[in-house]
């Protein structure tokens, strides 16, 4: 008896430690994204991308998607199962949130076009399909007439659609490239102007016409370059943009992270200090200063970068400017500022101290120096730096 | 034969150990001028450090030099302690002198600003030179010579030590005339031949002139009298080492800001400065700074100040209640800048050592320094203007460039503090 449950306790075992390899998008050394075998944890099912901790589903289907799906969906569900995985060990693990440890398995949608509803969870599917970005919606209810089960919170990401940058309607920045070239064109005449004074005071300038010439050529190209420079960057410029959220890392931490802290912000609406803090996990969590860059296969809109010379703003409190890299920047240096060993522990008791609708000068400010008189290693040295920060930063 | 040699050292030791137990032993923190705020010491070059320790640390002579910096009948004089030294260690050159100081500064038992005294109080050879200078009128001279008379009781006060004596003595003379302190031997001369003095007197002042005790910053008892009284207020203050307050090299006159302090100003100023601190770390730790507005026939009007806003007025209120001060006859006359305060706080044990280079860095807020490359790139780019008319065309771009370049390196984002949404 003894040895025959031996033997299945060695079958049990074994089958448990198969090893489910698949392909994901995932980022090498250098930060550049690549197609590359991994390991995928937890999974509770032998045959589809469901496991412990998340569900990935195609569209609004319940039904995990299945590991004999088309490759372009098992790329998508390998790589955000992959990811959402990695995620929510760094808050489990290392943030040690107990929130995140007991949350329940959750639903992760992808391919998803449909607008969500408070009420309904999904709106018709006529109705301003979506694509290119990611969200994460709060749990619901449901609507029993209408036999809408609740749900719990769920991550959607969206197909990618090719969308002409003439669409955007001012949504995009446009680079300028006149306001770089304007001190250039101007120091050019001021110099041009000089020599030219020079010539003419010293008397040289009838002598030689040609050098005349020369100056005043000079200041006509420079002119026309600069007058025309616009145009030419546009001509050159991207026309097309895409984005296949479920294939970039950060940005599947980034969904993640909002479900990690809507024990404090809440999943209600977009602003730019829960949007920042999000950021600043996925950076975190992706170990870079950059999301969502160098990774033009999948992505073609601006990703963000930690900005060392980056201002406030007033206009960053604005709504529109909830995905603004400024709160990212500034967070990632306040994290340097409390020292990389408990920056991850200081951004999550400073989570505690907002609330979604909180705003950068005022409450996440506070927030920090409040956190950091509980967590820094010494408070007044480290609030003294970060005023200095804050202070540099035009705050 | 071995064994016998064992048991005889170690039945000695034993004794020596049980005897030993009723023999105070003096340790650094026993001396009233032990390092209790100073980092390494700026005195003790890399070259001197080995002959130190191996002169001082660890051995018998320390244990004699701490006995000498530990006795109350002497302690209080530089003078009388470097005697102490000298003849106790039997010491002759000047070299070996100082670095039985530096010993003792090693050893903790005293700091930079003590050990800086006691070299200082070391005697200088004394060569009797029988020119003296006398531009003095008959007259002028028996004015300097009553002044003499009224100091004699002090000189003779073995009390008081001979460098605070001679200062008395000076000081009084300056007060009578400045010309008094050039004419000084030729003075100390006529008081001891008019029996003014006595003979010993004139060698103890002549000694304290040749060491120029008149021109020190501080005397040993100054400080001690400071030192005590710090101590009195604050006896809770641990150990802590800065070296922001007690590196000299880099100041001119190669005194720390914890000497300049000490020289500057009297326990209780520094007390006083001290409170400025204090006021802004209970400031910054306040929950929130409002401003209100009370209107005559409606309710106040309360403003919040934002983080930032709370924290620059803070600054400007500390800025001006330093000016207040400066402006009051608090100080007698000196006059406290920033880092006086911020050094009068860690003196005193308001902030750390781990706090004090960050409050030091604040005033960088009002008062931004210039960095090298800034300074550089000022005059560079002024080169590259010049280089600008000179260059031929088509080759005046590349002055262009390099002005343009210089700009993007230099130009941090400007803070602009009077920003629209800034009240402060």
């Amino acid at each position: 008896m003894k040895t025959l449950l031996f033997i299945l306790a060695l079958h049990f075992g074994t089958a448990q430690a198969t090893v489910t390899m698949k392909r994901a998008v995932v980022r090498d050394k250098n930060y550049n994204a690549v197609i590359a075998e991994v390991k995928l944890d937890h999974l509770t099912s032998g045959s589809s991308y469901e496991g412990k901790f998340f569900k990935i589903v195609h569209g609004k289907n319940e039904e995990a998607v299945r590991f004999d799906e088309t490759e372009e969906l098992q790329l998508k569900a390998a790589t955000t199962y992959y990811h959402l995985n990695k995620a929510r060990a760094f808050f489990a693990d290392q943030v040690k949130s107990k929130y995140v440890q007991d949350l329940p398995q959750l639903t992760v949608r992808i391919d998803l076009t449909n607008v969500f509803n408070e009420v309904g969870h999904f709106a018709n599917d006529n109705l301003n399909p979506q694509f290119n970005n990611a969200l994460t919606i709060p749990a619901g209810k449901g609507y029993p007439p209408k036999n809408i089960p609740p749900w719990n919170m769920e991550i959607w990401f969206r197909p990618s659609k090719e969308i002409n940058i003439n669409d955007f309607q001012g949504s995009v920045d446009r680079p300028s490239v006149k306001g770089p070239l304007a001190d250039f064109r101007n120091q050019t005449h001021m110099t041009n102007l000089k020599q030219f004074m020079t010539a003419l005071l010293g008397g040289s300038i009838a002598g030689d016409p040609e050098n005349v010439m020369r100056l005043v050529g000079s200041s006509l190209l420079i002119e026309f370059v600069y007058q025309t420079s616009d145009i030419a960057a546009e001509f050159f410029s991207r026309k097309i943009y895409r984005l296949d959220s479920a294939l970039v890392p950060e940005i599947i931490y980034h969904e993640f992270s909002h479900v990690a802290l809507s024990n404090h912000l809440e999943l209600s609406h977009s602003t730019p200090v829960n949007e920042g803090l999000a950021d600043f996990f996925a950076g975190k969590i992706a170990n870079s200063k950059k999301l969502a860059l160098k990774i033009k296969q999948y992505n073609l809109f601006n990703g963000k970068e930690v900005q060392k010379k980056q201002q406030y703003n007033l206009a960053f409190e604005r709504g529109e400017y909830a995905n603004a890299d400024f709160v990212f920047g500034l967070l990632w240096n306040v994290g340097a500022t409390v020292g990389e060993d408990i920056e991850v522990h200081f951004m999550d008791q400073l989570t505690g101290k907002l609330n979604t609708n909180a705003n950068i000068r005022d409450d996440l400010l506070e927030a920090t120096l409040q956190a950091c008189k509980e967590v820094c290693k010494s408070p007044l040295n480290d609030r003294l730096k970060l005023y200095k920060l804050y202070h540099s930063k035009n705050l | 034969m071995k064994t016998i040699l064992i048991i005889a050292t170690l039945c000695s030791a034993l004794t020596f150990n049980l005897l030993a137990e009723d023999i105070a032993v003096l340790l650094p923190g026993d001396s009233p001028y032990k390092n209790l705020r100073e980092a390494d010491s700026h005195l003790i070059t890399s070259q001197k450090e080995d002959e130190i320790k191996s002169l001082y640390i660890d051995t018998p002579a320390i244990l004699s030099l701490r006995k000498v910096i530990n006795d109350k009948n002497i302690n209080r004089c530089g003078t009388r302690v470097a005697s102490a030294i000298e003849s106790v260690l039997r010491l002759e050159l000047k070299t070996d002198k100082e670095l039985a100081i530096l010993g003792l500064r090693m050893d903790e038992s005293i700091d930079d600003i003590t050990a800086g005294i006691l070299i200082k109080s070391i005697k200088n050879e004394y060569v009797p030179h029988p020119i003296a200078q006398n531009d003095l009128l008959p007259e002028e001279e028996t004015k300097a010579i009553d002044v003499y008379k009224t100091k004699v009781v002090d000189l003779q006060n073995k009390s008081l030590c001979p460098e605070d004596s001679f200062r008395g003595l000076v000081k009084k003379l300056n007060e009578a005339s400045p010309k008094f302190i050039k004419n000084l031997k030729h003075l100390n001369k006529v008081a001891m031949t008019k029996k003014i003095i006595k003979v010993d007197d004139y060698k103890m002042i002549e000694q304290m002139r040749v060491n120029k005790a008149h021109e020190w910053p501080i005397t040993l008892s100054e400080y001690r009298s400071k030192l005590d009284a710090i101590a009195k207020a604050f006896p809770k203050r641990t150990k802590e080492s800065a070296k922001l307050v007690t590196d000299a090299g880099r100041f001119r006159n190669k005194t720390s800001l914890r000497q300049g302090l000490y020289e500057k100003f009297n326990s209780t100023q520094i007390i006083l400065l001290a409170n400025v601190v204090k006021s802004l770390r209970k400031r910054l730790d306040s929950k929130d700074i409002t401003i209100h507005i009370n209107y005559v026939d409606q309710e106040s009007e309360i403003i919040s100040l934002s983080p930032m806003e709370k924290f620059r007025f803070i600054l400007k209120l500390l800025r001006k209640e330093l000016a207040l001060i400066n402006n009051s006859t608090m100080l007698n006359g000196q006059r406290a800048n920033y880092i006086d305060i911020i050094t009068a706080a860690y003196e005193v044990g308001y902030i750390s050592s781990i706090e004090i280079e960050q409050l030091a860095a604040l005033e960088d807020i009002w008062n931004p320094k210039k960095t090298t490359k800034e300074k550089v790139m000022v005059w560079v780019k002024m080169f590259g203007g010049v280089a600008s008319v000179l260059l031929p065309p088509p080759f005046g771009f590349l002055s262009v460039m390099a002005i343009m370049l210089i700009d993007q390196q230099t130009s941090e984002a400007p803070v602009d503090p009077d920003a629209d949404f800034n009240l402060l």
